[in-house]
């Protein structure tokens, strides 16, 4: 064992190195904020810090649960795959910070402290009553456990790619396929699943609100540092962003597909790993370069193996690769190993086109759907680009708004001490966001030059590319660190929608509408196993989580904006908003927005629905919400008078 | 003293407004500049002229704006009592 340790490279001790630290960071961090509980209001403590946060720590945990881990992971996987477009699809961010913080933030602050709520169904409890509360509640327990499941199945292959190198890992993971009932389980999956889960249950459970936030100060600084370090590494690799834009003004997408490899003749077995170059030479025509980007294990019992493969396109782009190679070529695939079948596909759009990657609206793959009738749907769709001008105003609406309708987000407005604090948090947010991610794009766009073939798995682009810089600029160690920033933007996220749930519970159902008069020793115990509780059920259901994690990411993301942000606008805005209008707009927005959904499932028989005018599911979900419950209010009874002046003058005196 | 849900719904408005100044910037520039081709790289700063004039100037505008309005224009409420749980 201790041979094995001292084996490891140095890769594998940075990222370990790395890891420990960042640990011990969070423990401590979580700690400290618990010897915060002592003496204060357990409840207002645990789920609000008692309101007490400057903006320093209010800009970074808004901007941390904010990034989730789609930000390092399917965020860079698009950019990989599309280019510079994604520079528009992304830019609705710039407005974040006002829409998310500016339009709701002031008065939802007022009215939370006017009434004494700490989350937001108690909010909408003292507004019109419980009816509407408990339908916010289940509304909130339901869709974020649909976007919990994903995050914890992301920050596992994170945590796996950064302990992958790491000896004492690999014994671990492999002594799991040795305990009866997991022999063929994922064992490396399954033991960062664990990890991951006691980490973030214990530091939260521990510190509350206040752990939650201070956690993701220290995640928010190692995202922006991670992304700023990158940026420099990958400029100074790719001889500036002139460079690599004119070379991506010259690339052809590639051919998407499989190859057969068959085992001639030899003994024993032979591995051709993932990213494995390899050529197809044929006389008196230029040599095809090819990129493995999946495993194959050839033996005696398996003479041929099916491998996913990338065929780069563009001339010049062959040329520049094979010239790391000293006869112009890449090695010759193992002896006895020859190429059998191919089947390759070309792009949807931009096939053969120079310039896809540099201009609107981008470069589309072909259809990776066994799913006929979804291919073709994906093939119509194709044909107008990866992001045509209605789908840019879409997301153009998505990005602001739908981060102004995160519940998770409001709770934040709840939190803030002053006015100030929130004017100056909208600032630093501003200059957060555009440190992280327009530096992305840059980052992403330039991966294609220093990572090329990595199409059928661009979701590996994050850590392919963090390795590829740090070891090109001769500090491997940093990779460790670098991979670190994914990692902890899944958690910032993570460790604030189980609060949110445990809340929902212990607040919303049991106190609220079982026992009132609860000790808050029972709330404090409560709140204990329920978080405990909720993190036992999500790890659970992530040990085997659904495929197409990001679909259900966008779908529980939009569907909770849609179910909130006009109830909340019409909460904290209209004096003539009532209880059937509040429930109307919630219900009818979120039927809306599920009913693509449904459609998509009877159309193609997956949850993937199709925009409607170029506008997407959320924001007619949006639309409609507004429009049912303006109607609804207006057809409705006001609510009394009595009751709206005990809520509206905190704001109007 | 203002009325502070006045205040709110001042800022709300300049918020909407601005979005709708910015978004209609950002899409009128990407589709409309001319593309960038091997031919003619029209660059600026390395990157596309498209993205810079459509993406990364209004991104940097919309940032000055956002500190502008976050520090001039939008007002501080009188300090709240909170009332207790």
């Amino acid at each position: 064992m201790t041979e094995t340790w001292l084996l490891a490279d140095s890769r594998g001790i940075a990222s370990l190195t790395s890891f420990a630290i960042y640990t011990g960071m969070i423990l401590g961090v979580a700690w400290l904020s618990h010897s915060y509980l002592s003496g204060r209001q357990f409840a207002s403590e645990y789920y609000l810090g008692s309101r007490g946060f400057g903006p320093i720590a209010f800009t970074l945990t808004f901007g941390a649960t904010s990034a989730s881990a789609g930000s390092f992971a399917g965020f860079p996987s698009l950019i990989y795959t599309h280019g510079w477009v994604l520079g528009l699809w992304i830019a609705g961010y710039a407005m974040v910070p006002l829409t998310a913080m500016g339009l709701l933030g002031r008065r939802l602050n007022r009215m939370s402290r006017s009434c004494g709520a700490i989350t937001l169904p108690d909010v909408l409890r003292e507004r019109y009553g419980s009816k509407v509360s408990l339908v916010a509640t289940m509304l909130i327990v339901f869709l974020l456990s649909f976007y919990l499941i994903p995050q914890f199945k992301i920050a596992s292959l994170i945590l796996d790619q950064l302990l992958a190198d790491v000896p004492a890992f690999v014994t671990l993971t492999t002594s799991v396929n040795r305990v009866p009932g997991l022999e063929t389980a994922d064992g490396a999956y399954l033991v960062c699943l664990l990890i991951f889960a006691v980490l973030v249950v214990f530091y939260t459970t521990v510190g509350g609100f206040r752990a939650v936030v201070w956690t993701d100060v220290v995640q928010g600084v190692v995202m922006v540092a991670g992304v700023l370090v990158l940026l420099a590494l990958t400029l100074s690799q790719v001889g500036g962003l002139g460079n690599a834009t004119r070379k991506l003004a010259e690339m052809m997408p590639p051919k998407l597909g499989t190859v057969l490899f068959v085992r001639a003749s030899g003994e024993g077995s032979v591995e051709i790993p993932r990213m494995t170059w390899f050529a197809i030479e044929t006389p008196g025509e230029p040599l095809r370069l090819l990129r493995t980007n999946s495993n194959a294990s050839l033996a005696a019992d398996t003479p041929e193996f099916v491998v996913k493969v990338v065929e780069i396109m563009t001339p010049e782009e062959i040329e520049s690769i094979c010239s790391q190679w000293p006869d112009g070529r890449p090695p010759a695939l193992p002896t006895g190993i020859r190429i059998g079948s191919q089947s390759l596909r070309e792009y949807a759009y931009g096939a053969g086109k120079r310039g896809v990657y540099v201009n609107v609206p981008g470069p589309v793959p072909p259809a990776d759907s066994s799913n006929v009738k979804l291919a073709e749907q994906q093939l119509a769709m194709a044909a107008f680009g990866f992001l045509p001008l209605g789908l840019a105003l879409s997301f153009f609406a998505h990005w602001p708004f739908s981060t102004a309708g995160q519940p998770g987000n409001m709770v934040r407005l709840m939190a803030f001490n002053t006015t100030r604090t929130m004017r100056r948090s909208i600032t630093l947010l501003a200059i957060y966001f555009a440190l992280i991610y327009f530096p992305l794009v840059i980052i992403f766009c330039c991966a294609r030059i220093v990572v090329p073939g990595l199409e059928q798995e661009p979701d590996r682009i994050m850590p392919a590319m963090t390795f590829a810089v740090s070891e090109a600029a001769n500090v491997p160690w940093l990779a460790g660190i670098l991979v670190a920033a994914p990692f902890a933007a899944a958690m910032s996220t993570v460790d604030s929608f189980m609060l949110m749930i445990s809340s929902s519970f212990v607040r919303d159902i049991y106190q609220h509408h079982f026992n009132p008069a609860a000790s808050e020793r029972t709330i404090k115990r409560l709140s204990y196993c329920c978080m405990v509780v909720v993190g036992i059920v999500v790890t659970i259901a992530a040990i085997n989580p659904p495929k197409f994690l990001q679909y259900f990411i966008v779908f529980a993301g939009g569907g909770l904006s849609t179910s909130f942000l006009v109830p909340m606008i019409m909460t904290l805005y209209w004096r003539r908003s009532n209880t059937p209008g509040v429930l109307a707009a919630m219900l009818g927005g979120l039927f809306v927005y599920l009913s693509f959904y449904l459609v998509a499932f009877i159309r193609v028989n997956e949850l993937k629905p199709l925009p409607l005018l170029w506008l997407d599911q959320f924001v007619w979900g949006v639309i409609a919400s507004g429009v049912i419950g303006i109607v609804v209010t207006l057809l409705t009874s006001p609510p009394a008078k009595e009751k709206v002046d005990q809520f509206f003058p905190a704001m109007e005196s | 003293m203002k009325p502070i849900k006045d205040d709110a719904v001042r800022e709300a408005c300049w918020i909407v407004v601005s979005w709708c100044v910015f978004a209609f910037w950002v899409l009128t520039a990407c589709y409309w500049l001319p593309p960038t081709t091997v031919e003619s790289p029209r660059m600026i700063l390395g990157m596309p002229m498209w993205i810079v004039l459509g993406v990364a100037l209004p991104w940097s505008v919309a940032t000055a704006f956002t500190i502008w309005f976050s520090l001039a224009m939008m007002t501080d409420d009188p300090e709240a009592e909170t009332k207790d749980d």
